[in-house]
């Protein structure tokens, strides 16, 4: 708002409509009319239901009716409930292995697509990996349910040499593979960026210094890519953690995930003000996780703050 | 030379459907600074590529120190590069930058930041070791990438392009800070770029480089005044040409017919008559006079160019043959030089150099 008034009007009042001169062809005004449309989305369909489901926890059920109220009954409850913190614990865990496990075998995979295939193979396989993120993940589940069920392919082949039916489905394994379903292809198209994105002359500097061609993972292309590596991790942990459909159709909701309860608690005795509970501590636990990978991609920095 | 510190044989590098350098041959000996100059895509950055190791050689070899560097992989050159995007490590702080190299060596750490802060302060950077390399200028960024590249002791620098990305005032000042370095540390420098102002106030030596092979070699002043070829005489830029057939020769010089009248000219060796020669006039050697002066060589003006202390007159003659011609201001001034103006050009037959290698 300052600088921009006329010599002479220094000492008149700079309110936001007296001292600026801004019009509607002035670049602040104009970028606030661009972005308005955003900005109302925003409020209306992301700002306004989170804030409608932060108040309903503190609403109250009576005779299976939702009537308005301001008690902290519903947070109590949830919270000190053992079911809540043992499904919260499962949720966790499996989230964590599955972004473990994501990364881990992203990581490899990303480096063979940006750094070992030709163009057109490069090419290629980002298409092949882009395709299943905009496919059907029900289609997919349902997929991978004929092949692990025991009735199924990989059974029937272990069948034909005379193996017994093996429990593949309905465990951490089948969940695991369900999940990885979900976030390793775009767990690998975000580190095969990150590795794109890599200037080529820092590898050919890195050796020119001295150092190995084998070391130059460590040294150079993984601190490079660490902001992408931390995406990938956190986009795995929060598609694993808040996922329905896998914990359903490939463990049939035994132990159930926290996706589940929500579900499990709005069926029974519609309880939308607990559901709500356990609903917004699954949004600040992806908070939360945002925030470590942020500072994650970011450590250098904080770890020698000193400037 | 005694024995060369760094040796090209033959050396020869071809990609697919290109022939990168044409098997040159080079001797720079120890501390010295070379220059290697040459227009985009004549192999300059290719030959300091393959000295560094980064590229491999399809034919010749490099020797340096007397050792071949065949099947030596750049890590074990001990070549470091000064690049032109400096590729200075984003992800690390600029000491760590520095210490770099000798992290590769296994150096224990408190000795690794020893070292870095003491190069670091010797360029200039002292109390910027923990920042973020983006927190740093251009200029700054330059004397980072120059201290990771001194601070294992080499015995050979390599330069490809360091100032280009500079703006002109921080070109200068780096240029001086260069030259001071090589002077310091006495060790070799080869030092690619396309400026020819770069090279001649930093090289002991200058290596004109044009389609993968060496046009000429020298001191900066013989590359300038004696080039040997029509590439090197144009390369430089302020020459003028003239071609003919040659009418006559006596001792040490000879008579050339061009369109534009007969020259003398000097020469070294001897040219039969009648066949095709040519020689080099430098722009700053012609001098001017009034129209119709006797025995000068009439032309009009037809541009001027302000180049700073000088500045060039650009002239036609009636032939259609363009001069380009360097003068200081008030010489300019004194002729009252303006484009449609009518001059007279000469120049001192000893100035004309005869191009010993022309086809």
């Amino acid at each position: 708002m300052t600088g921009s008034s006329p010599p002479g009007a220094a000492d008149s009042p700079r309110g936001f409509l007296t001292g600026s001169r801004s019009t509607a062809g002035s670049p602040a005004v104009f970028a606030m009319l661009l972005g308005l449309p955003v900005l109302l989305w925003q409020i209306i369909f992301f700002a306004g239901p989170l804030v409608f489901l932060v108040v309903i926890t503190f609403w109250q059920v009576k005779s299976f009716r939702l009537s308005p109220a301001f008690v902290a009954d519903n947070w109590e409850k949830v919270l000190t409930s053992t079911a809540f913190l043992r499904a919260l614990g499962h949720t966790l865990t499996v989230a964590g292995t599955t972004t473990v496990l994501a990364t881990a075998i992203a990581l490899p995979a990303a480096y063979t697509i940006a750094f070992r295939l030709s163009p057109r193979l490069r090419d290629f396989a980002v298409a092949f990996l882009v395709v299943p993120v905009f496919s059907s993940y029900i289609l997919r589940i349902y997929a991978w349910q004929v092949v692990l069920s025991p009735q199924g392919v990989i059974n029937g082949i272990a069948g034909l040499i005379g193996v017994e039916p093996l429990p593949l489905l309905g465990g951490a394994f089948s969940l695991q593979i369900g999940l990885l379903t979900l976030t390793l292809p775009i767990a690998v198209l975000i580190l095969t960026f990150g590795f794109a994105g890599v200037d080529r002359t820092l590898i050919e500097a890195a050796e020119n210094l001295g150092c190995r061609r084998g070391r130059v993972v460590a040294h150079v292309l993984l601190p490079a890519i660490r902001p992408a590596i931390a995406l990938a991790a956190t986009t795995s942990f929060l598609l694993a953690f808040g996922d329905y459909v896998s914990p359903l159709f490939m463990t049939g909701s035994k132990p159930p995930t926290l996706s589940i309860v929500v579900v499990d608690t709005v069926k029974s005795g519609s309880q939308w003000p607990r559901a709500s509970v356990v609903g917004v501590s699954m949004l600040l636990i992806l908070v939360a996780v945002l925030a470590l990978g942020q500072v994650l991609s970011r450590r250098t920095r904080l770890r020698r703050g000193g400037r | 030379m005694s024995a060369p510190f760094v040796a090209l044989e033959g050396l020869d590098k071809r990609f697919p459907g290109h022939h990168a350098v044409r098997g040159i041959d080079l001797q720079i000996a120890a501390g010295e600074f070379v220059a290697i100059m040459g227009p985009s895509g004549c192999g300059k950055s290719t030959t300091l590529r393959l000295i560094a190791g980064l590229d491999e050689p399809t034919g010749g070899d490099i020797r340096i120190g007397g050792r071949s560097m065949r099947g030596i992989p750049a890590f074990q050159r001990d070549t470091p590069m000064v690049w032109q995007s400096l590729a200075l490590f984003p992800f690390l702080t600029v000491a760590e930058n520095v210490a770099f190299p000798l992290r590769m060596k296994k150096v224990g750490a408190a000795e690794r930041r020893r070292r870095a802060l003491e190069w670091l302060d010797r360029m200039g950077l002292a109390g910027m070791a923990d920042r973020d390399i983006a927190q740093l200028s251009g200029g700054q960024r330059q004397r980072v990438a120059i201290a990771r590249a001194l601070v294992t002791q080499p015995s050979i620098l390599l330069l490809d392009e360091p100032l280009s990305a500079l703006d002109a005032h921080l070109r200068v000042r780096m240029q001086t800070e260069l030259s001071r370095l090589h002077k310091q540390l006495g060790i070799t420098f080869v030092y690619v770029t396309h400026a020819q102002s770069e090279a001649f106030a930093l090289a002991d030596r200058i290596v004109i480089m044009s389609d993968g092979a060496i046009q000429q070699v020298g001191r900066p002043q013989d590359v300038y005044r004696e080039p040997v070829n029509a590439f090197v005489a144009e390369f430089m830029g302020m020459n003028n040409i003239l071609r003919g057939t040659v009418r006559g020769a006596s001792a040490g010089r000879l008579a050339l017919e061009t369109p534009l009248g007969s020259f003398d000219v000097p020469t070294r060796k001897t040219h039969p008559v009648d066949s095709k020669a040519a020689f080099v006039i430098a722009a700053d050697r012609i001098a001017l006079a009034a129209a119709g002066t006797y025995g000068g060589l009439d032309a009009t003006v037809i541009g001027l160019e302000f180049v700073g202390s000088t500045q060039t007159v650009f002239v036609e003659t009636a032939s259609g043959h363009e001069f380009r011609i360097q003068k200081q201001q008030h010489e300019i001034e004194a002729l009252d030089l303006a484009p449609g103006r009518q001059i007279s050009l000469s120049w001192e037959p000893r100035h004309a150099w005869l191009l010993p290698d022309f086809r």
